[in-house]
């Protein structure tokens, strides 16, 4: 097996503050959206890839590497600069290829196992699908490694989630672990006001899920969960803030949408971060 | 077409652990002895067509050749955004075997029948789309299937009465199969259409009309190079295909005579772009849409005249 790499909370803190700066500094640059939706998962993204996935570039080709499923695919850019910074490619590479004509880094990530994009998304509602089947497949070949799937609530309005749901429960795939990105907001409105989960967590365990909430910004709490033992697929309610960490956006309908469109903003973000 | 495709499978499942076959709650006395031959590789999904080819790429991202089965419409219209973004945009190892197309499934309706599943994977990169037309020609298209490494669209038909020989080793992936030779005209088809287009070609020939007849029991890709050798300027061109007029075979085809500058006059029979709500028989179903063996006599000889 290979070595975690062991971070402590102090030190995933302070990467993920690092990646924040990364996330407004390129969407500036690159004059992108879904700034919200990245900065609540974030941190989710940095606990698994630096404290708790067996994955690194070396081993990207091993098939007992853990794998990881961006389902709600317009996070993009949170997992680029996690990608980036593990080292499948270089900050440059990121720059030149992230929303560019020609480059490789879409609004939503394409498949590229050299560049550690384990899957296509950008379509909602996939991930978990294709997660259980590799879970299946390592479960079938008796290999370790977990898969670990990040969805979006409003992604749970897809009704290919709840196919993929009893699917997992039902083949016992304790090997497949879904966080959900609980940040109550989606497309046009608060995720309560469009299509209300709730009660969401009785929703998941009615489905045979292992089910649990935590602060999806408090390391500590998500490393406990993602550590405990499962004999049944584990679900991670993650409440999250849309926006999380920058003011202005915490918690806006906007955030999915607006773009850093002036100098001026963007150094007011930075300065706001934290 | 299906149970040879059954038979198939498990012969070639013994010899490879990595091939796994999936079906959504389909297939009632055709597959139960490869579940019991390989319990652990035969997964049920359930109802759940979209789910199933998630699945399926989850599994052959790990290297794995999975098979997934359901009825045609089932597969082609209700996972068509699946089969697009998670099997042939990343082209992974997943072959779509459909049941039915065309009117196999008569009398059962609308939803059951298919009239434009041919064009619709014509559509999609990376896919190879197999619509064989006899027991031999899909037991060749299994074999190249099995070789090729990729996705696949397979359409499993009813199995015809009526067949032909074929040289195996001589057939390549984008080539047609020259059924018959003959000099007073081309006739081009795929699918299990075939049973009627062979008796057309043989009631032909007792009127001294000799037909050059090719099948293609594999429609995409469909190599230029054999067109070019195969299809001359000047004798009448007829296509037939139980598919719609739009993105099929004779879509292809066409496009290829105009591209190249080809001036025959060309006759395309198939199915009219309208509802095909009618029920009855596969037979019925033909004939009513100017696919049985004696209306297209009707219409060739009508264009030979």
């Amino acid at each position: 097996m290979i070595k975690l790499n062991s971070e402590n909370n102090k030190n995933l803190k302070k990467l993920a503050l690092e990646l924040r700066k990364d996330i407004i500094k390129i969407s500036y640059q690159k004059k992108a959206h879904h700034i919200g939706s990245e900065l609540s998962c974030i941190d989710i993204l940095t606990t698994l890839y630096f404290s708790i996935m067996n994955i690194e570039p070396s081993i990207k080709n091993n098939k007992l590497r853990d794998f990881f499923l961006l389902s709600k695919g317009h996070a993009a850019l949170a997992l680029y600069v996690v990608l980036c910074k593990k080292g499948f490619f270089s900050k440059k590479f990121l720059i030149n290829n992230f929303l560019k004509n020609g480059g490789r880094l879409g609004g939503h990530p394409d498949h590229n196992r050299s560049l550690g994009i384990e899957y296509s998304s950008g379509s909602l509602g996939h991930g978990l699908s294709v997660g259980a089947g590799i879970a299946l497949g390592k479960k079938r070949n008796k290999i370790s490694g977990n898969v670990y799937v990040l969805l979006g609530d409003g992604e749970c309005n897809e009704g290919m989630i709840w196919e993929s749901m009893m699917f997992a429960s039902n083949f016992k795939l304790n090997n497949l672990t879904a966080i959900i990105d609980n940040n109550n907001l989606q497309g046009l409105d608060y995720s309560e006001n469009i299509i209300n989960l709730k009660p969401f967590d009785k929703k998941l365990k009615s489905f045979g899920w292992d089910v649990h909430i935590v602060d999806g910004h408090d390391f500590l709490e998500l490393k406990k969960i993602f550590n405990k033992k499962n004999t049944k697929p584990k679900a991670i309610i993650a409440n999250t803030i849309k926006g999380k960490g920058l003011f202005s956006m915490e918690n806006t309908i906007n955030s999915h949408y607006e773009t850093i469109d002036s100098k001026k903003k963007y150094e007011k973000f930075i300065k706001e971060l934290k | 077409m299906r149970n040879i495709f059954v038979k198939k499978l498990i012969e070639r499942a013994k010899k490879n652990n990595n091939i796994y076959f999936l079906t959504a709650d389909l297939g009632y006395n055709a597959f139960e002895i490869f579940k019991n031959k390989f319990p652990d590789r035969f997964i049920n999904v359930g109802v759940a067509e979209n789910n199933m080819i998630g699945i399926a790429a989850g599994l052959a991202l790990l290297d794995k050749e999975v098979y997934v089965y359901s009825i045609v419409p089932f597969l082609v219209f209700r996972s068509l955004e699946q089969i697009r973004n998670n099997l042939c945009n990343t082209n992974l190892n997943v072959k779509i075997m459909g049941g039915g197309g065309g009117f196999s499934y008569g009398e059962q309706g609308i939803s059951h029948n298919t009239s434009d599943d041919l064009s619709i994977m014509n559509t999609m990169p990376n896919l190879k789309v197999f619509a064989p037309g006899s027991k031999n020609e899909t037991e060749l298209m299994l074999d190249i299937m099995f070789k090729n490494i990729g996705p696949s669209y397979m359409r499993l038909g009813k199995v015809s009465t009526l067949d032909y020989n074929i040289q195996k080793n001589s057939f390549k992936i984008g080539n047609g199969i020259i059924v018959n030779e003959g000099k007073d005209l081309i006739i081009i088809s795929c699918g299990n259409i075939l049973e009627n287009v062979l008796n057309v070609v043989q009631n032909l020939k007792k009127r001294n009309i000799n037909s050059k007849l090719i099948s293609f029991p594999c429609i995409k890709p469909i190599k230029k190079l054999f067109l070019i050798k195969n299809l001359d300027k000047k004798n009448k061109i007829i296509i037939i295909e139980e598919n719609t007029k739009i993105g099929g075979l004779g879509s292809t085809i066409k496009d290829f005579l105009i591209e190249n500058n080809y001036n025959n006059i060309v006759k395309h029979i198939c199915l009219k772009d309208i509802i095909h709500d009618k029920i009855g028989s596969q037979k019925f179903l033909r004939d009513i849409n100017n696919l049985s063996v004696n209306k297209m006599q009707k219409e060739i000889t009508k264009l030979l005249d």
